[in-house]
């Protein structure tokens, strides 16, 4: 998969790779099994610091996105396996949506719709193997 | 002598040239997004303004390589006139050509950029974007060769040192003969090292996004880094098998080797640079094929960053990137500190060469042999070389009318068809140093206890004046020629 990071944008760095690599992982363009670079590669092929890199690693693993194993590296892990907080989070941040959407003026089916679609373009993929 | 300098500046020019005019390719064509190499969209391509400034760039080319080729290929004939003022030349002929060539790729690009900006063509939200394919980077470890293969050549080049030391034992060669020998075993190594240097460099350059299509990223960035460390590793392999085979040589045959033994070295490192040079170019042609079948071409537009002409981004870690005008080419990021330190170091290395080179050439431009006495010492001198011994050192002078009938070969001096000066070695006579005007008779023929000194004024009748003096402080027998 593609990821772009904004290096202009307020959205911290570590936080825009992580949401990238979940949509990635969402959408099946990363597969379970697939490999991540090692965040020293990532960090040079960004040009970011390596702690950066390191704390999204931490955080994708802490969400049960991905595991990391000293040898292999860090692989995506197949779908199912997120953590039980996980409805929490959700839940805060469609509050954090519906309020923004609200308060531009959208209406509930139109906001209904996007998350629709967002939903329907999921489709989490397990390992070819 | 002559014959073979013409041959290899000939080879040289052609090659320089030649390599110059298509490693740039013909940035006036539409290609990666980009014209001149300033990303401009599609739709804007046959702008009347456009259109100028790459047709006047393309002529200008053109006419600046016709020119330079012509030139540069009718110096050699110099070689045969006077070899001194066509290094001369040749070293302001390349000067010239070198920022020519600049002049060449900044002014049209810097024109096409102000152009872009004026017509509001920029894509400022692409600006700031950095883009990472993870399958790429992640076989990112597979992309190029491994550098452990520049060990095992690295390691057995420099212990051919060991095969120089036996040389100047088994033929008790001096350090002043001995130190050309040490210059191309230090090159030798070197080269070999700066390579393993610039491999690792290139195995951990970042690697670029090209297209939305992995296929195609993975594709592109493997040529890239593929060609170059096969062209880095073959390159130093036969750079260092060039090298421990003159040392083997000189080992074998001492100062004496003949010329088959040189001209194999020789051919080992053109061999070598072609070995670097071929995987690389042929990757240019490979890459194009690939970027140009994509579909989903991606551009990232960083022009700001190389609107001067080079690379100035402060916010890329990255001090070595890949050039925009030169896809052969790597360029330096002028936005780090590091790139500004290595381009000032590497510019007064380079001047300090050639004001060395120049310093020994102007040495060689008016030789004057000088023959000096210093109470009991004697000296000789001339183009920057010299010789003092005293009078008890001296075991015979003679006056002689030609070089004795035998080879020299010249172990570090210099000589044209009017004078050969610096050390020497006679396939009979052994080491002997020569302070000689060709075309000037009688010489002297001084044996000392460790060499033979051959000597003689532009007037043959300071030459004898010098035997007068010398006869009547010596301490051997003294024959006269005739």
């Amino acid at each position: 998969m593609i990821i772009s990071l904004d290096m202009s944008s307020d959205v911290p760095i570590y936080l825009q790779l992580r949401n990238q690599i979940v949509t990635g992982i969402g959408k099946g363009e990363l597969r379970a099994g697939d490999p991540l670079p090692s965040v020293r590669q990532m960090a040079r092929d960004a040009g970011i610091n390596t702690m950066t890199v390191n704390k999204t690693y931490q955080i994708l693993k802490a969400e049960g996105f991905i595991e990391i194993d000293r040898r292999k590296g860090a692989t995506v892990l197949p779908a199912g396996q997120q953590a039980d907080c996980i409805r929490e989070k959700l839940e805060a941040d469609l509050e954090l949506l519906s309020a923004e959407a609200c308060l531009r003026g959208m209406n509930k089916d139109e906001f209904m719709q996007i998350c629709e679609e967002m939903f329907t373009s999921m489709h989490p993929r397990e390992s070819e193997g | 002598m002559e014959i073979l300098m013409f041959l290899i500046f000939l080879v040289s020019d052609l090659i320089v040239v030649l390599l110059c005019k298509y490693s740039y390719g013909k940035k006036w064509e539409y290609r990666e997004g980009m014209m001149l190499g300033v990303h401009i969209p599609a739709t804007c391509v046959r702008h009347p303004e456009v259109e100028k400034i790459c047709k006047k760039t393309e002529r200008d080319w053109n006419r600046f390589h016709r020119v330079n080729l012509i030139v540069s290929l009718a110096l050699c004939l110099l070689c045969f006139a006077d070899i001194i003022l066509f290094m001369i030349l040749w070293t302001l002929w390349l000067l010239e050509y070198m920022a020519g060539l600049e002049y060449l790729v900044i002014v049209p690009h810097r024109l096409m950029y102000r152009l872009k900006v004026r017509e509001g063509w920029t894509d400022e939200r692409s600006r700031k974007i950095v883009r990472i394919d993870t399958a790429v980077s992640a076989a990112a470890g597979k992309l190029a060769l491994d550098w452990k293969w520049h060990l095992p050549i690295l390691v057995l080049t420099g212990l051919s040192g060991l095969l120089n030391v036996g040389a100047a034992r088994r033929f008790a060669v001096g350090t002043e003969e001995a130190w050309p020998f040490w210059l191309l075993y230090a090159a030798g190594v070197g080269i070999c090292l700066l390579f393993l240097v610039v491999h690792v460099g290139i195995a951990r350059h970042p690697n670029r996004v090209y297209s939305e299509n992995t296929d195609i990223n993975l594709a592109a960035n493997q040529i890239m880094k593929r060609s170059w460390t096969e062209g880095l590793v073959y390159g130093s392999w036969l750079n260092g098998i060039a090298w421990i085979y003159l040392a083997i040589s000189y080992y074998w045959y001492g100062l004496d080797m003949s010329w088959l033994s040189l001209g194999i070295y020789t051919v080992l490192l053109l061999a070598s640079i072609a070995a670097l040079i071929v995987p690389v170019a042929l990757s240019v042609g490979k890459r194009r094929e690939v970027l140009e079948a994509d579909t989903s071409a991606c551009y990232i537009d960083d022009d700001e960053y190389w609107k001067k002409g080079w690379y100035n981004n402060p916010y890329d870690p990255h001090i070595l990137v890949q050039d925009r005008f030169n896809s052969m080419n790597l360029s330096l990021n002028y936005g780090r500190p590091a790139a500004k330190v290595f381009t000032i170091v590497m510019a007064a290395v380079v001047a300090g060469v050639l004001i060395w080179t120049a310093t020994i050439l102007a040495e060689f431009v008016n030789v004057e042999v000088v023959f000096s006495r210093e109470g009991d010492s004697w000296s000789f001198e001339a183009a920057g070389y010299d010789c003092t011994f005293t009078a008890d050192e001296i075991r015979s002078v003679r006056l002689i009318n030609a070089l004795p009938d035998e080879s020299f070969t010249r172990t570090n001096g210099g000589s044209t068809e009017k004078y050969n000066v610096g050390y020497f070695r006679g396939r009979e006579t052994g080491k002997c140093m020569m302070f000689l005007y060709n075309d000037s008779s009688p010489l002297l023929e001084i044996r000392l206890d460790d060499m033979t000194v051959f000597a003689n004024s532009d007037r043959g009748e300071t030459t004898k004046e010098w035997y007068e003096s010398l006869q009547k402080s010596c301490r051997g027998t003294v024959h006269t020629a005739g």
